[in-house]
């Protein structure tokens, strides 16, 4: 549920527009931030990236690391986040969520994809993201008040989820928004380059294939297809795979089942790849 | 004294002979005196006029058969006359041998009827006088005659039919007249009314004696069967015959003897064999022949369909060994039923069409057509319509404006489906770069060195300044390809390196060398290979090469082009070209050479003096190219090119009859009458969404026609595209029904609210054994603390939470709205006509005029408005369609609710607008229900079928009065639903409805409601059985 980033060694993010500038401005007034963007275009990493640049240097309490990341689904309640009494041997103990642990420790919570979560997660975070700042415990009839270096973070993929699944306006404006998309052509090359291992021209066709594949972005294919996807299929060539092949199993069959479609980017790969 | 010139056999006769035959003459004169004075006259006047005109021996022989004539008892007269009338220079013509075997024919009919004789006295004696070589036909002739006159010595038309051979022998022989006097006695003698005309023989000089009669021989079979078909046989087979190549006709006439037991399928060969035949070469020609004979053997009425589609399939698999393995799985059907054999020769079966699929290289557009559209808008960015044209030699003219993408309409160059796909692609692909690289930016009026202005020409006005416009484009293009090569081996390596393969498929180890000439430079540049590997010579070869050099640095423009086309179109017109280019060297190294030739053909069309368009009889043309296929090219792979050329060329052939149904899959007739592919059927073209017919009837409008597979039983496979389901909106009224069934039947909603509540979701359902929740679970907490202090391990999991439950079900009713209907059912007092009911109800009741009559159909639209009613309320997606039709090709869906849809005024209307219209053709109509949940997302999805009776239809099956098709086509289609994740559930109010429903649908889903009456309550019942899962 938890991924660190390592103190050691900085992630690796290529930024695109003023997002660090953004984010490091609304970090220094403790406000929260909510990542818009679709599937894939490095919403994760970059959180990952600030919280190494803005936290990394800060000694941690308890090996509490300074990102918390929480992956939300439709099963994510409450108690997922706060924590929960669990009984150990004869007694029952209280276990901290992955939020409390980031409210107490101060570290940065990012929660991904917090629409998915059920409604009363949401409801949960509403005292931490206004000048309250504080998380309340019902269970335990507590209330922590946050830790000065925390932040929450949240992500938002406005692209695919559906109307019933929008984000409240009473929660949306609580957040200073940042924009993601997917990155130009050459800076996605450099990006599957550098994480991928593949030589610059490979990259450089397989970020032309992310562009156009992503022509046929709403007509179709929903969001084209992700940098990440790109990335895995510049592994798997690095790895010696064909490209055809390292193609059509990271991109072509990832983005869809309507075999039309299938078809048509895989003439596409056909083209761009020998 | 000799005036006329005799045979040269004819010997010197001595004057005392001649003498004697005057003396007989006159003999004969005086025993006729008595009877007819002026008959007498005229021979005694002919006498002395013979007597200095003609040779002794001719007179003898005159002589002699007119005392014959005048001897024959009651014949003689009219024979005797026609002789008088005989001028001298036809008796010395027609000889001593004539007479003779003329008399021994006129008596040997005589012998049976003496008006026959006569008759055929006069009419052969003319045909005589006029073909004296026709003596040869006349003793078998005769003897035809005879036997006919012995088997009906009275019927009048004895002696028409006498008369008519007499003059036949003039052009046909004997042999001709013998079949034709036995179709003659098999088709008109002996018919109960009398007086049929005679039909004479056909005139049609080309066919043989031989060929003639064994035509005429197989109208005389057929018409043993049924005299009318045998007439229209007559009436069609010689001229039929004439339509096929000469060499084959034998083989055609023998193939259609085996059919002469059933004369439409033998109809329809002959009409078939000439069109296709002529379109093929000669081997392939013997091929079918041999294959549709075999196919007779077997399976009959199967042969008409196989040379209906034998042109699609052989293009589809050539014609070898593959169509023979297309034949014998064909056969093996037969086996099982006639039907189906006839049903996949007419490709009508997916077998059929996964056969020729499975073997077919070439790539139609029709068929790739999403995916390159796809492939477009992924590669540009753009939404292009990918359009299909004519290519010309591999590649696609230029589109007349950047807007669209065109592609060959079918490419089967390359003996392998992929290698076809790549050029269609690499099509594909340099439209959408010539986009972008000026292609379309030419200027004529800047070509000219002039400043543009308004009239400012464009590429076509370009082309229209050479002598050939075709082969100016078709350079055009070749150079254009060859231009923009190099950024598309940039941008698109991977197409790059695929069209390694097409090139070497043309040039073998990927050169070109200077023998070639320059358009095979061209064409292996155009293809994308490297300058390095061409070497180059000859007229315009430097052009080639500094437009390559210039497209390789990048600076090439379309002038560029423009200019290399004007070099070469030169060099084609002055006729130079073709000495650089030796194309058989090519030819015979590799067929798909062939298309090179093309760019000959073009060649001399732009010579003088050669007019490209000049009509031609289509017969001449066919066998010209028939002929020069067979000469130049032995190879099977150019007879696809010929076959296109005879489509080509031939536009105005049209198929004659079209009586019985029209066949859909007659696709080459198609084709044929059509002029190519534009004048495919509108089923082929149906499947897009864009083709709306009109319905003519009733005004309605079609918003739609989607084609559905039928399932037959009997052949065991689906026909494919068989059904045309339009998409009909229901014209509604203004809602006074929905209204007024409400309030008749308002009594129960109450009940069914009551039924729906029970279905309705609690809204939580509890969930046991969490980790965490909002409750303990009793039990489990129990169970751990008894765990404990056994010193076990307990169960962590304590907890209890309530979740939301959410129903998620979306529901479609098909509802029946053919003729039967209509049907009224019992009286029954109407519950709203109770006093008690509220004035403006009682009024509104009052209103409704479907009050007095009730129908079948006016429960089951009440049934409709309760549910819809009910699930409005209950919040469950819903849609509502009725269906009808007639005939396979207009099968309707009307549309009352879409799943979309609220339950508006104009839903309203639409129920209270549902009225009985014509058959139940239920598979196509639940196919197309079926489609309508492609959008639906529910996560349990639900087809209610209400109908009153057995699935029927005129042609749903070949019996009417048999249900069996329509009954196992539901069946399938049922199927097809639950397979789909849709279940369904049929609800009949025929009271027999038991035994069908059984074995039509699924097992427990299946009502048969006994009273109609109360339907409306039963269908929200079933409703909430069927989807309560959901």
């Amino acid at each position: 549920m938890t991924v660190a980033a390592g103190a050691e060694n900085a992630p690796y993010y290529l930024p695109i527009h003023d997002e660090i500038e953004i984010f490091t401005a609304a970090y220094e007034s403790r406000l929260p931030v909510l990542l818009k963007g679709p599937t894939g275009c490095g919403k994760t990493r970059f959180v990952e990236f600030m919280a190494h640049r803005l936290l990394g240097s800060v000694p941690r309490r308890e090996r509490v690391p300074p990102l918390i990341t929480v992956a939300c689904h439709e099963d994510l309640t409450g108690s997922d986040l706060v924590g929960r009494y669990l009984i150990q041997g004869d007694d029952t103990v209280w276990i901290d969520g992955p939020l409390t642990q980031a409210v107490r420790s101060g570290s940065i919570c990012y929660l991904d994809e917090v629409v998915e979560a059920r409604k009363d997660t949401i409801v949960l975070i509403h005292p931490l993201t206004d000048h309250r700042r504080i998380l309340p415990i019902d269970k335990r009839g507590e209330i922590v008040e946050a830790h000065p270096d925390f932040l929450l973070v949240i992500s938002y993929n406005p692209g695919y989820q559906s109307v019933l699944k929008d984000l409240k306006h009473s929660t949306r404006q609580r957040f200073v928004s940042i924009d993601f998309d997917y990155p130009p052509r050459d800076r996605e090359a450099e990006i599957v380059r550098h994480e991928s291992g593949v030589d610059a021209d490979t990259a450089l066709t397989l970020a032309t294939l992310g562009e156009k594949v992503r022509h046929l972005r709403g007509a179709g294919l929903g969001e084209g297809v992700s940098t990440r996807l790109l990335v895995y299929a510049g592994q798997l060539i690095a790895r010696g795979l064909a490209p055809r092949r390292a193609c059509s199993v990271a991109v072509t069959n990832s983005l869809t089942d309507d075999p039309e479609m299938l078809r048509s980017v895989g003439e596409l790969v056909s083209a761009l790849f020998a | 004294m000799r005036i006329f010139r005799g045979p040269e056999s004819v010997p010197h006769v001595s004057e005392g002979q001649k003498t004697a035959a005057v003396g007989e003459l006159h003999r004969l004169a005086g025993d006729i005196e008595a009877t007819s004075p002026g008959f007498a006259g005229r021979i005694r006047s002919l006498a002395s006029a013979l007597e200095d005109a003609l040779p002794s021996a001719a007179l003898a022989a005159f002589v002699e058969a007119l005392s014959r004539m005048v001897r024959f008892e009651g014949a003689g007269r009219d024979a005797g006359l026609a002789l008088v009338a005989l001028p001298p220079a036809a008796i010395a013509a027609l000889g001593p041998e004539g007479f003779a075997a003329w008399c021994d024919a006129v008596l040997r009919i005589g012998a049976h009827s003496t008006r026959g004789a006569q008759a055929f006295a006069v009419g052969s004696l003319a045909s005589l006088t006029r073909a004296p070589a026709a003596i040869v036909h006349l003793a078998e002739t005769a003897s035809a005659v005879a036997l006919l006159a012995e088997r009906h010595p009275t019927d009048p038309l004895v002696q028409r039919f006498a008369s008519a051979a007499g003059q036949a022998i003039e052009t046909r022989s004997g042999a001709v007249v013998g079949a034709w006097a036995e179709y003659c006695e098999a088709a008109l003698f002996g018919a109960r009314r009398s007086g049929s005309p005679l039909e004479p023989l056909p005139e049609i000089t080309e066919l043989s004696d031989e060929v003639l009669a064994a035509a005429v021989d197989l109208a005389a079979s057929a018409a043993r069967v049924d005299r009318s078909k045998g007439r229209r046989v007559f009436a069609a087979a010689p001229g039929a015959l004439a339509g096929v190549p000469p060499a084959s006709r034998d083989s055609v006439t023998a193939l259609a003897r085996l059919l002469t037991q059933d004369a439409e399928a033998l109809l329809d060969v002959l009409e078939f064999a000439g069109p296709v035949l002529r379109r093929l070469d000669r081997p392939a020609r013997w091929m079918v022949v041999d294959l549709a004979t075999e196919i007779a053997g077997r399976a009959r009425s199967a042969v008409p369909r196989f040379l209906r589609s034998v042109l699609r399939v052989g293009e589809a698999v050539g014609f070898g060994r593959d169509l023979e393995a297309f034949v014998r799985e064909g056969l093996a059907l037969a086996e099982i039923h006639p039907v189906a054999a006839e049903a996949y020769f007419a490709l009508e079966t997916r077998g059929a069409r996964a056969f020729l699929e499975r073997h077919d290289a070439a790539v139609v557009l029709e068929d790739v057509e999403s995916t390159l559209r796809g492939y477009v808008h992924l590669i540009e960015g753009a939404r292009l319509p990918v359009l299909g044209v004519e290519a010309r030699g591999l590649f696609t003219p230029l589109a007349s404006d950047r807007e669209s993408i065109s592609v060959g309409k079918r490419m089967s160059v390359f003996p392998i489906w992929e290698e076809n796909f790549t050029l269609v692609k690499l099509q594909a692909t340099l439209a959408a770069l010539w986009r972008r690289e000026g292609a379309f930016d030419f200027s004529l009026a800047r070509w000219l060195g002039r400043e543009p202005d308004e009239k400012d020409g464009g590429i076509e006005d370009f082309f229209r300044r050479f002598a050939s416009p075709e082969a100016a484009s078709g350079l055009f293009v070749h150079f254009e390809a060859l231009r923009v090569m190099p950024k598309l081996a940039e941008s698109y390596p991977g197409l790059a390196s695929d069209l390694r393969e097409i090139r070497e498929r043309i040039f073998p180890s990927d050169r070109v060398s200077a023998e070639a000439g320059p358009l095979a430079a061209i064409l292996f540049l155009a293809l994308g290979g490297a300058l390095e590997n061409v070497t180059f010579a000859g007229v315009g070869a430097e052009d080639v090469r500094a437009l390559a050099h210039m497209a390789r640095g990048g600076i090439a423009t379309v002038y560029d082009s423009a200019r290399c086309t004007t070099v070469f179109s030169d060099l084609l017109a002055e006729g130079s070209l073709s000495a650089v280019l030796d194309l058989d060297a090519f030819m015979a190294e590799d067929p798909m050479m062939q298309y090179l030739l093309d760019l000959e053909d073009a060649e001399s069309a732009a010579a003088p003096g050669e007019p490209k368009d000049a009509p031609k009889r289509p017969d001449e043309s066919y066998e010209g190219h028939g002929e020069r296929s067979d000469e130049t090219a032995p190879g099977i792979a150019a007879d696809e090119d010929v076959l296109r050329a005879y489509l080509e060329q031939n536009p105005d052939l049209t198929v004659r009859r079209s009586e019985g149904p029209i066949d859909p899959n007659g696709l080459f007739v198609a084709g044929l009458t059509g002029g190519g592919l534009d004048g495919e059927t509108p089923e082929r073209s149906g499947a897009s969404p864009d083709a709306v017919f009109a319905l003519a009837r009733m005004g309605r409008q079609s918003r739609g026609v989607h084609l559905h597979d039928e399932w037959d039983h009997r052949i065991g496979d689906y026909r494919v595209g068989w059904c045309q389901v339009h998409d009909v909106l229901l014209e509604g009224d203004s809602g006074e029904f929905f209204t007024s069934a409400l309030a008749r039947r308002r009594e129960l909603l109450p009940e069914v609210r009551r039924q729906f509540q029970r279905v309705k979701p609690e809204g939580y359902r509890v969930l046991r054994g969490l980790l965490d929740g909002e409750d303990f679970d009793l039990n489990a907490v129990v169970d751990a603390r008894a765990d404990l202090r056994a010193h076990h391990n307990p169960d962590t999991k304590l907890y209890t939470e309530r979740r939301r439950e959410e129903r998620d079900v979306a529901t479609l009713f098909l509802l029946d709205m053919s003729a039967s209907t209509d049907e009224e059912i019992e009286a029954k007092p109407s519950p709203a006509a109770d006093d008690d009911a509220p004035p403006e109800v009682a009024s509104l009741v009052a209103r409704a005029p479907k009050e007095k009559r009730r129908r079948i159909i006016d429960i089951q639209k009440e049934a409709l408005v309760i549910m819809s009613q009910a699930l409005e309320e209950l919040g469950d997606v819903y849609a509502i369609y009725g269906f009808s039709g007639h005939g396979r090709n207009q099968v309707e869906l009307f549309t009352v609710k879409s799943f979309d849809e609220p339950l508006n005024v104009a839903v309203r209307g639409r129920i209270g607008g549902i009225e009985p219209q014509r058959s139940t053709r239920m598979g196509a109509a639940l196919r197309q229900a079926v489609a309508c949940f492609r959008n639906v997302a529910s996560r349990s999805k639900h087809l209610i079928l209400l109908s009153d009776g057995f699935p029927q239809d005129f042609d749903y099956g070949d019996d009417r009065r048999s249900n069996v098709y329509g009954l196992k086509d539901t069946a399938m289609a049922l199927r097809e639903a639950e397979r789909g994740g849709i279940s369904t559930y049929c609800i009949t109010v025929d009271r027999a409805g038991n035994d069908y429903l059984r074995e039509m649908c699924p097992e427990k889903r299946y009502l048969v409601i006994d009273e109609i009456d109360e339907l409306p309550l039963e269908l929200p019942k079933i409703y909430s059985e069927t989807t309560r899962r959901g």
